[in-house]
């Protein structure tokens, strides 16, 4: 075979092993879509519950040891279309209940605030009375010197149940278990549990059927109580989350500290602070898995949105101080509504609202009060917060596109925000995927 | 006295074999009275032939042999003492008329004579020294293919000789009729032989008479009508005549009787002896048989009327003449030592083969791996029941065939291991065996033994196969093993000594072919290809090559039906293993062409365009399907290393080839080290798809059904069979078609209702369904809830949580549901599979092949 031949046979084959590169590859789906069936089932009648009023540590005097007790009560409001027997106060956890097929926040949803006033504590106490939860995280744990954490979680149901509670210390994962009998409340120091650990994630779970669980705060310095704060909103982790109100209270005092932890695995994460009174600023921060990382936030005065994301789920949390009046707020990241019925505390109260789509959307609402109806009218930019100051009884909102909502409290003895969710039994329109 | 002789020349053709046969006739010592050629054909060519040597000839039409002779006596001017009857193929040496004549001299009672035949190309090897029969009649050949050292010269009694240069005496052809054609050619001279021994003549054997005879009629070169068929069809019909002629009354019905039973008893033995064809013959001889039983009665009734046949038993082949002759068959002639191939322990492909699994020492098998292809069923029955099946485990059970590529997983499973735990060692061994099939292939192309090893761990250490068994994907490291076995035993197929032994690489190379049949179509596909390429240049062997492909096509043959009629890409998916991997096809292709043009220079331009044709062909495929065969990058390898051994073979440079060879261990090495000791490999652990409590009671009863409840990424329910839905039990045309069922609604009722927490129809849904235990699988908050409703609910008991979910048993007696999937089909695989694992068996005609140098 002489030059010629070879060199055609060598670009021929050339052309053969290029043209097989460049066909166009198809990507084959080979795995059909599992069939939808959407199916209403009847769901069980909507209960939600308060987790009641302050809890004590030590007695009144800080001094016997073993004592925790909720004290004083915490004042109750709800709504709903039900007719329903509900007392206006409660020490002890509230289980509220409600029958009906169509269930959200207008069928029930309900309120608790209280104007703590103790010899070692004081400030707003407020929080959601949320629907019984089988697990979720809290990162707001804080331990040390002036600082207390109490877990408090109430059984509804009328068979006993498991408490697991994790606490996540970096490396360190402590795990506890508690029985709690039906119908009963457990009021849990987690300072027996942490020691003298300044920081932590709390994981639980329930071995059963579902928990009303909230964590309590109690910060002093010495004899002097700078605040108090309930967190009721359980959240799971998520790659998504929108923290807000977050106003600056205490600015020259102490700036909010946004805490962040990674559960599963190490996280890239990507913060965003989005305010209509200056310009969205962002920062990037990795954490290692099980890291529990916290930033203090050195935020111009103004109201926020702080925007997490996350290429894993991660929780987050802000920790917001108020210097006037003195106290302190666990915000916990808001959940997108379509729309919310929510009954107003009877105290100065604002309304936040959150945009947190990339559209613009419009809210209308009504406030009731004895004087009558109020409209709510609104438009929202993308990720624009706004507050409302709002007097009444009870407000309905609803928006054009998913929203979220919190009402801020602040009174000359404290501040406390509240953070709504969706409260629903599974039945109506159940999607149910078959393989 | 010298006898008068005519010769009667029975021609079919004009060719090189009657030219010669006519040339020998007319230089015969002994005078011949008149040639008479009797043209059969009625050719101008054979008329001038014999007008040119002055013989006779007439041209009766196409007449049987018997019909023939006697047209030619009827031809004769003068009537002789004796016919000497010639075959066109048939050329006796110059003395062999005057030695036969002396034969016919010695005694008036010899009435035939015959001469010996030798082998027409060989005329030193005997083809045939008289003939006799074997006690149940078969035609038996006393000497063949035997050297002649004159070691059999001796004038004997015989039962029978050919027709092929036999002298018979005038007045007894005529006087018997001479040749039946009513009965079987090859029986019409044995039968002709016993009437002269009824009438009490003697056939007789003459050595010192020879005659070269082609044989063209057993060879298969003669219109199959002068055989009344194939040759094993002929024979087998001699066969049967001859046991009617000879065997005793009362055995005649019992003969035909069992004809059927003993024409299927012979399969397998015709199987195991690679003579297929002899099947077909004795199935086509048992029909004739029973059609023509009659004449075979008469042609008896006619032979017993001559005379008494007692003496001939002494003539009849004994046990030991015949032992002897079947134990010639394993004599094979000394083999030359020298330039031989080294073999795989001399060459030291053993001993790398067993460095290659060191390698990944670290996937040693302990358990199943858990990786998504790689648990399969805890047993063969398990296995077994969802191979080569049509109906699948879901729903209520789904008319779908099961993935072709379970018919591996059953081989697997017949190992005493755990079938997961022999998938795991295959994927261990995969490389061991991928080298092992490359270096077989590899020898084809090179005798440098170094050459060929460090080539086939190129192959076998090559990154995509590392990675491949790295990840344990399955179906893919079936096709980069099995796919140069099956070039290298289709090489020999073509390559084999003799009929039988490449009948048995035709089996093994079918057996093999249908693994990658199983695992990748295309491939297989391709490969039919190539050996549709190397059967043109064989075309002698292109029955056996063609044949190769026959188990991979039964054993796809359902699931092409299916597939062709559902998504017709979903043919060339065969299997639920399969697995995702990144594309590195560019890397390989980068590196192929760099070979590709080397080998157009310096080595064979026309293996560089095959490799590169087969690899264009695969890729392109590959990518207009999009199932992104992970497996097409380690073949592309194969082709590098088969390129690389062509190249460094052909380079002439010692320097060059030091280079070549050096480069190429360096990239073995980094490969073998980057992915093969550093690779991570998956976790080991039970062979558990169910919590061990669903497996028990699946093991006790096997129509236990567990409702699977998922929250990722929605509310998913899976209506899972027995103890878990193990690989072999997924679906592909399921996964990519789905099915309808009225299941479906009940089962997304059941579980609405339970997520609910609803109790109100569970109990009769349970019961409709048949549902054992609820798995409520994950930790989300939906999970977590659904636990609780679950546990909630009097039908449930909690039975505790595993890997695998929470599992709840449910109390309340539910129906059993039943079903059994179809295996129509699997039997005549298996039966397929069979008869080509018989023809794997070695026999003395494959040994014989094997001791064979250089022709194995």
């Amino acid at each position: 075979m002489n030059a010629l031949a070879k060199g055609l046979s060598a670009t021929v084959a050339l052309l053969l092993v290029g043209a097989a590169y460049l066909v166009p590859s198809n990507q084959s789906e080979i795995s059909v879509s599992p069939d939808e069936y959407s199916i209403d089932v009847n769901p069980l009648p909507l209960s939600i519950a308060c987790s009641g009023s302050f809890v004590e540590v030590a007695g009144r005097s800080g001094v016997e040891v073993g004592k925790i007790e909720q004290v004083d009560s915490a004042r109750v409001r709800y709504q709903s279309t039900e007719e329903l027997e509900v007392p206006s106060s409660t020490t002890g956890y509230l289980p509220i209940s409600a029958p009906g097929e169509e269930q959200s926040t207008k069928l029930l949803s309900a309120i608790q605030y209280q104007n703590v006033d103790r010899p070692r504590a004081s400030g707003l106490l407020a929080g959601y009375c949320e629907q019984p939860v089988t697990n979720g995280w809290f990162v707001s744990g804080d331990g040390g010197a002036g600082k207390e954490t109490v877990l408090i979680a109430a059984n509804p149901n009328t068979v006993d149940t498991q408490l697991l509670v994790e606490i996540h210390l970096g490396d360190t994962v402590i795990t506890e278990r508690f029985v709690i009998g039906p119908q009963r409340e457990q009021l849990i120091s987690l300072a027996a549990l942490v020691g003298v650990e300044p920081s932590y994630a709390i994981y639980f779970e329930s071995g059963g059927a579902g928990l009303v669980v909230a964590i309590q705060h109690r910060y002093s310095d010495g004899l002097n109580s700078l605040g108090v704060s309930l967190d009721t909103a359980v959240r799971q982790a998520d790659t998504n989350l929108w923290i807000a109100p977050v106003e600056i209270l205490a600015e020259g005092y102490e700036s909010p500290r946004l805490r962040l932890f990674a559960p599963t695995a190490g996280a890239t994460v990507l913060v965003t602070y989005h305010s209509s009174s200056t310009r969205t600023l962002s920062q990037q921060v990795s954490l290692k898995s099980g890291e529990l990382l916290e930033l203090e936030l050195e935020l111009a005065s103004g109201t926020y949105a702080i925007e997490v994301e996350s290429d894993v789920p991660v929780a987050a949390s802000v920790l917001n101080p108020s210097l006037a009046p003195l106290d302190y707020q666990w915000l916990s990241p808001l959940e997108s509504l379509s729309e919310l019925y929510l009954p107003i505390p009877g105290v100065p109260t604002e309304l936040a609202l959150l945009n947190p789509t990339s559209n613009t959307i419009r809210v209308t609402g009504q406030v009731f009060s004895q004087a009558g109806v109020e409209e709510i009218q609104l438009q929202l930019s993308p990720n624009q917060i706004q507050l409302l100051p709002i007097v009444g009884n009870r407000l309905a909102l609803s928006a054009d596109l998913n929203f979220m909502a919190a009402l801020q409290l602040k009174t000359a003895s404290g501040y406390a925000v509240i953070n709504p969710s969706e409260n629903s039994n599974p039945g109506q329109s159940l999607s149910v995927l078959i393989r | 006295m010298t006898v008068t002789v005519a010769a009667i020349v029975v021609a079919n053709s004009a060719d090189l074999y009657l030219a010669e046969t006519l040339s020998q006739l007319s230089k015969q010592l002994h005078p011949i009275q008149q040639v008479m050629v009797v043209d059969t054909a009625s050719s101008v060519e054979t008329a001038e032939l014999v007008s040119s040597y002055g013989f006779s000839l007439i041209q009766p039409g196409d007449l049987p042999l018997g019909a023939a002779v006697s047209a030619g006596i009827a031809g004769l001017a003068q009537q002789p003492q004796w016919i000497w009857i010639l075959h066109d193929d048939s050329a006796p040496e110059p003395n062999a008329l005057s030695q036969l004549a002396r034969a016919a001299e010695l005694s008036e009672s010899v009435a035939v004579v015959g001469p010996k035949l030798l082998r027409w190309e060989l005329p030193v090897e005997i083809q045939q020294l008289g003939l006799t029969v074997t006690p149940t009649g078969k035609p038996f050949l006393l000497v063949e293919s035997e050297f002649d050292q004159g070691q059999f010269d001796i004038s004997s009694d015989t039962l029978a000789v050919s027709t092929a240069g036999m002298l018979v005496g005038f007045d007894v052809w005529k006087t018997l009729g001479g040749l039946d054609d009513r009965s079987p050619v090859l029986a019409q001279d044995i039968e002709f032989s016993l009437k002269v021994r009824a009438a009490g003549y003697r056939v007789v054997v003459e050595p010192s008479a020879k005659v070269l005879h082609a044989g063209l009629s057993m060879q298969g070169k003669r219109a199959r009508k002068w055989l009344g068929g194939g040759y094993r069809s002929a024979i087998a019909k001699a066969h049967l005549h001859l046991a009617t002629l000879l065997a005793p009354a009362i055995l005649i019905p019992f003969i035909y009787l069992l004809l059927p039973l003993g024409v299927l008893a012979q399969i397998p033995f015709n199987l195991v002896s690679k003579r297929l064809g002899k099947s077909v013959g004795q199935g086509s001889a048992w029909l004739w048989g029973w059609f023509t039983w009659p004449s075979r009665l008469a042609a008896r009734k006619r032979l017993r009327s001559i005379g008494s046949l007692a003496a001939v038993g002494s003539l009849v082949a004994t046990r030991k003449q015949i032992r002897q002759k079947q134990s010639k068959e394993l004599e094979f002639p000394p083999e030359d030592t020298k330039n031989r191939q080294k073999g795989f322990f001399a060459s030291g492909a053993f001993y790398l083969s067993l460095l290659v699994p060191v390698l990944s020492i670290g996937g040693f098998p302990l358990g199943a791996l858990r990786t998504q292809s790689s648990v399969i069923g805890r047993s063969f029955e398990s296995i077994w029941e969802n191979t080569g099946v049509t109906g699948v485990q879901y729903l209520a059970g789904v008319a779908y065939p099961s993935d072709p590529f379970n018919w591996f997983f059953a081989l697997l499973a017949l190992l005493p291991i755990s079938p997961s735990l022999a998938l795991n060692w295959f994927v261990f061994l995969s490389g061991s065996l991928a080298f092992i099939a490359a270096w077989l292939l590899l020898g084809q192309l090179t005798k440098k033994t170094w050459l060929r090893n460090l080539a086939a761990l190129g192959f076998a250490l090559s990154p995509q196969a590392l990675v491949l068994q790295s990840t344990a994907a399955v179906v893919e490291l079936a096709v980069v093993v099995f796919t140069p076995l099956v070039l290298y035993l289709l090489l020999k197929t073509k390559s084999a000594f003799n009929a039988p032994r490449s009948w048995r690489w035709t089996a093994l190379a079918g057996l093999a072919g249908t693994v990658v049949a199983i695992a990748n179509p295309v491939v297989f596909g391709l490969i039919f290809v190539f050996a549709g390429f190397i059967a043109l240049s064989s075309i002698r062997r292109a029955p056996q090559l063609l044949a190769s492909f026959i188990p991979g096509v039964a054993l796809l043959l359902p699931w092409l039906e299916t597939t062709l009629r559902l998504q017709w890409e979903l043919f060339a998916l065969t299997s639920s293993a399969r697995v995702i991997a990144v594309d590195q096809s560019l890397w390989y292709l980068i590196g192929l062409a760099a070979v590709v043009v080397v080998a157009c220079f310096v080595s064979s331009a026309t293996l560089a365009l095959g490799v590169a044709a087969l690899v264009t062909i695969l890729m392109i495929v590959d990518r207009l399907l999009g199932f992104g065969y992970a497996e097409v990058s380690a073949l592309i390898m194969l082709a590098v290393a088969a390129l690389l051994v062509a190249v460094i073979d052909s380079l002439k440079r010692q320097q060059a080839k030091a280079i070549a060879a050096t480069t190429t261990s360096l990239f073995v090495g980094s490969s073998a080290i980057l992915f093969g000791v550093l690779a991570q490999r998956p976790i080991q652990a039970e062979d558990l798809v169910a919590p061990a409590l669903v497996v028990a009671q699946a093991d006790a009863e096997s129509s236990t059904r567990t409702l699977l409840i998922s929250f990722e990424p929605s509310l998913t329910a899976d209506l899972i069979w027995g103890d878990g839905r193990s690989v072999d039990e997924e679906s592909v045309l399921y996964s990519a078609l789905g099915a309808e069922s009225e299941l479906k609604l009940q089962l997304a009722n059941l579980t609405a209702q339970l997520v609910a927490a609803n109790p109100a129809e569970v109990g009769a849904l349970l019961d409709d369904l048949g549902i054992d235990f609820v798995l409520v699988a994950g930790n989300s908050a939906q999970a977590l809830s659904t636990k609780a409703s679950v546990s909630g609910m009097e039908f449930f008991q909690i039975s505790g949580d595993s890997q695998f979910g929470s599992l709840f048993r449910v109390t309340t007696p539910v129906s059993q549901p039943v079903f059994a999937a179809s295996a129509m089909f699997r039997d005549a695989q298996l039966a397929i599979l069979g008869l080509f694992a018989l023809l794997v068996i070695p026999t003395p005609a494959t040994i014989r092949g094997y001791r064979r140098r250089g022709v194995r």
